[in-house]
């Protein structure tokens, strides 16, 4: 059993980080029916942002904070380009994604590895379940300040949003403020995932963000599937989608596959949830 | 209260609205009939501030109005669609929704929206309309009838005493038991306040007892004659 | 919790344990497992993996067990896999070929040795610190000398174009060094970037048109499409000079690193650590054994011939 523990504990690990970019992703595209391509972009450029800050002796919790607020205003970027400029979402998405590659190699290069920096896991190394632990109260704090958020009088306006744009109009509030909180908040959300999972592997690559999206589509997804709130359900969906892959390693599936096994448990997902809704049909309308 | 001073409306060569001068004072109902594509809903529109006039001014409290956006005149003009899913988010429960229509007179901030449930409605409108609506409290509205959505989307529309309510064919949608509720319910709903109410029907006939002007869209015409 | 996710995650749990358990061999004495983390599947890498696996199995012969991994380009993906190695106590070294497959194992991996090929930069990435559990290959040319047989092969040369994905690290580096040597020998450049394959025909195009010859280094994204920056440097009667693509005909002159032999040696540094116990700082990091080699078909086209001080040091092909 003692080789079966660490993989767990990476599983959780990966699955917390994941965790934000799952609750990313349900913020956009399912609260604001948003589908932003750009928070692939906005992990990047937190990772980037934080890398960068580390290695200019920057406190790595402030190193996360600035990578957030990197994202955050990504977001406001692409938020001004549909609703300011008429962009469609896709397009404003890819636009900003695009230009963040840029923008993620020019602050923390191809690829940089942090070396002896400071991070915020560097003062636990001693007991593998403080990384574990530091994580995964991260992701539940974030999760309950969504779940406080959702319920206030903000949050409400931002739920309508995504359902009813003129019932959002009608009570006064401005739209495009709200489409564009929500994609600050994805984005920040995004970024932060970047920078913890920078601080987490100690280096930042380019290239890091590659399959992100779709992996957290996939965890997002799961989390639908068994959802009771979603932003509780995003750490289970994610931790789940980490399982599933661990799985697929330990299995030694000929990796070039792997990427069909991901496309393939997403559509098993939608088989799931059709039938699913096809039991229950007529007892839940909305 | 609200003038309309030689509005216009085009789009491209067609004339929506030729040249309407009207003046809606408190404590007007309005009935608005006229043809379909008589540019009825282009009058709401306008007033509502979905659509910019091509030209001419529409004045409240002779203050102009025509540049304010949809959303900077929902503190006084509110509107209720034909469409009866519009005025409300479907998947929140009816207080929820009741809650968050009290924000549009105030700024949304971080308090718990759900303590904003105007509690009076429940005794002083829901309860003596005798539908058991004050029961329903916890029912995501997209599950009530049409006609019990659109006697709360009324509701909510008035919570913040608008100046001006605009019912654009508030009945279309519903069967006759339930248009006559509505009716009844907006009639008692209105007449002890202030504000003005215009309503679009086609179900003239029914209507006509609410309603203290009558004006008539043709083609873009406005008769405001039939008092 | 519901019922359902309780489920689901105990029925992967036990599936995740099951596999665990009956895959792992016990570390035993008669076999030695290497674990090999890929990062992306790319001729030159694909070279390393190669070159490696055909010398451990020389070396060790059919002792050796070969777990074999590839991130497919995800960074994520590489960090699983490394984490699945930590936790399989039966593999005794590891193999990492490129630069994020070393830096995702050296994360998770502290105490069994690794080695590397194909990362250019061992030092910048704090590979080699205080006692450090790696060594290995690089992929680092000898730029200064690449780039005055260039300056003797085509003495007219004033201005070169360098293409390449900024986005790899181990161009962004040789590019570097690149300049420096230009700079040198008086040679003017000018930088075009390709951030992925659909880029690079476009980019290729912008080079040939500004410059009078083109300068590649080892780049991942314009060697997998090379045929097409060939294509369009052959339209514009452009030299190309390469640092190792996986082509053997079309540059000019190619500063080849050999890959296949990066797996090679990588594979005798593991030999070293794993059977004869040497400490991994103990064993120095090794230098590519690189050529240059001329093509005698586009000699022809350029109408040049190799000096005579250049005989010795290049080989025709």
């Amino acid at each position: 059993m003692l080789s079966f523990l660490p993989v767990v504990v990476g599983i959780l690990e990966r699955g917390f980080i994941g965790a934000f970019i799952v609750m990313a992703i349900y913020l956009a595209s399912r609260v604001m029916k948003f589908d932003d391509f750009s928070i692939e972009g906005t992990f990047g450029l937190g990772g980037a942002v934080v890398a960068w800050s580390l290695l200019h002796n920057t406190n790595p919790w402030l190193a996360l904070l600035l990578g957030c607020i990197a994202g955050g205003i990504s977001g406001c970027i692409t938020g001004l380009l549909h609703t300011k400029l008429g962009l469609n979402k896709l397009i404003a998405g890819i636009v900003v994604t695009t230009m963040l590659f840029s923008v993620s190699i020019n602050i923390g290069g191809a690829n940089v590895a942090l070396g002896n920096a400071p991070t915020v896991f560097s003062a636990l190394h001693n007991s593998s379940f403080a990384s574990l632990i530091l994580l995964a109260s991260m992701a539940l704090a974030v999760a309950f300040i969504f779940i406080w958020y959702m319920k206030t009088e903000s949050g409400f306006i931002l739920k309508s949003t995504g359902i009813n744009e003129q019932f959002v109009t009608s009570l006064g509030k401005s739209v495009p403020l709200y489409i564009t909180l929500s994609l600050i908040m994805a984005n920040a959300l995004s970024a932060l995932a970047g920078g913890i999972f920078v601080q987490y592997s100690g280096f930042f690559s380019a290239f890091g963000n590659v399959g992100i999206l779709i992996a957290a589509l996939a965890g997002c997804m799961i989390a639908e599937l068994i959802a009771i709130n979603m932003f509780i359900m995003a750490l289970f969906g994610s931790i789940i989608y980490q399982l599933i892959i661990a799985i697929t390693i330990e299995l030694q599936v000929e990796p070039s596959w792997q990427k069909l096994i991901t496309g393939l448990l997403i559509v098993v997902i939608l088989v799931v949830k059709k039938l699913e809704n096809k039991k229950i049909k007529g007892s839940v309308a909305a | 209260m609200i003038n309309l001073e030689n509005v216009n409306v085009e789009f491209g060569e067609f004339k929506a609205l030729h040249n309407i001068n009207c003046s809606i004072n408190a404590k007007d109902f309005i009935l608005i009939l006229g043809h379909n594509g008589a540019g009825k809903s282009t009058l709401l529109d306008v007033i509502s501030g979905r659509l910019t006039p091509s030209s001419g001014k529409i004045l409240r409290n002779n203050e102009d109005i025509s540049l304010l956006s949809e959303a900077k005149r929902a503190r006084f003009i509110s509107r209720v669609f034909q469409n009866t899913n519009m005025g409300s988010v479907a998947t929140m429960t009816v207080a929820e929704n009741l809650a968050m229509a009290t924000l549009k007179c105030k700024t949304a901030g971080f308090n718990f929206a759900i303590k904003n449930f105007p509690q009076q409605i429940v005794e002083e409108t829901l309860k003596p309309l005798g539908l058991r609506l004050e029961e329903l409290l916890n029912t995501p509205i997209g599950k009530l009838s049409g006609g019990q959505r659109q006697i709360i989307t009324i509701i909510m529309a008035t919570l913040c005493e608008p100046d001006i309510l605009l019912l654009d064919e508030p009945t279309a949608a519903l069967d006759p038991v339930s248009t006559e509720n509505l009716l009844q319910f907006v009639h008692n709903f209105t007449k002890n306040r202030n504000m003005a109410t215009m309503m679009i029907t086609h179900a003239e006939q029914q209507a006509k007892f609410l309603a203290n002007r009558t004006w008539v869209l043709q083609k873009g015409l406005l008769n405001t004659g039939l008092s | 919790m519901s019922k359902k996710i309780l489920a689901l995650l105990l029925g992967l749990i036990a599936i995740l344990a099951a596999i665990v358990l009956l895959k792992r061999n016990k570390p035993s004495a008669d076999h030695i497992t290497i674990g090999i983390l890929q990062t992306a599947s790319f001729p030159a890498l694909d070279d390393s993996m190669q070159g490696f696996i055909s010398e451990i199995k020389k070396e060790l012969g059919d002792k050796v067990i070969i777990i074999e991994q590839n991130a497919q380009g995800s960074i994520m993906q590489a960090q699983a896999i490394a984490s699945s190695f930590k936790a399989n106590k039966s593999i005794s070294g590891f193999y990492a070929i490129a630069t994020p497959a070393v830096q995702a194992l050296k994360s998770e991996i502290k105490t069994r040795p690794i080695t590397f090929a194909a990362v250019t930069d061992p030092i910048g990435l704090h590979l080699r610190e205080e006692g450090s559990n790696i060594t290995g290959a690089t992929d680092m040319a000898d730029i200064e000398k690449q780039i005055s047989i260039l300056k003797i092969l085509l003495p007219n040369v004033k201005k070169v174009a360098l293409l390449y994905n900024p986005g790899e690290t181990n161009s962004v580096i040789l590019v570097k060094q690149m300049k420096i040597a230009l700079e040198k020998y008086g040679i003017t450049y000018q930088d075009n970037g390709a951030n992925s394959q659909a880029d690079v025909a476009a980019a290729a195009q912008h080079a040939v048109q500004n410059a009078q010859a083109v300068l590649i280094p080892t780049d991942n994204t314009i060697a997998s499409a090379f045929p097409i920056v060939r294509q369009i440097a052959d339209k514009a009667n452009i030299p190309i000079i390469a640092t190792g693509t996986a082509e053997k005909e079309g540059p000019l002159m190619q500063f080849g690193v050999d890959y296949f032999q990066s797996g090679v040696q990588a594979a005798q540094l593991m030999k070293k650590m794993l059977v004869d116990g040497i400490k991994p700082m103990d064993l120095p990091i090794v230098a590519p054994t690189s050529s240059i080699i001329i093509s005698k078909k586009a000699l022809e086209k350029y109408g040049l011939e190799i000096p005579d001080s250049l005989k010795d040091s290049v080989s025709l092909m």
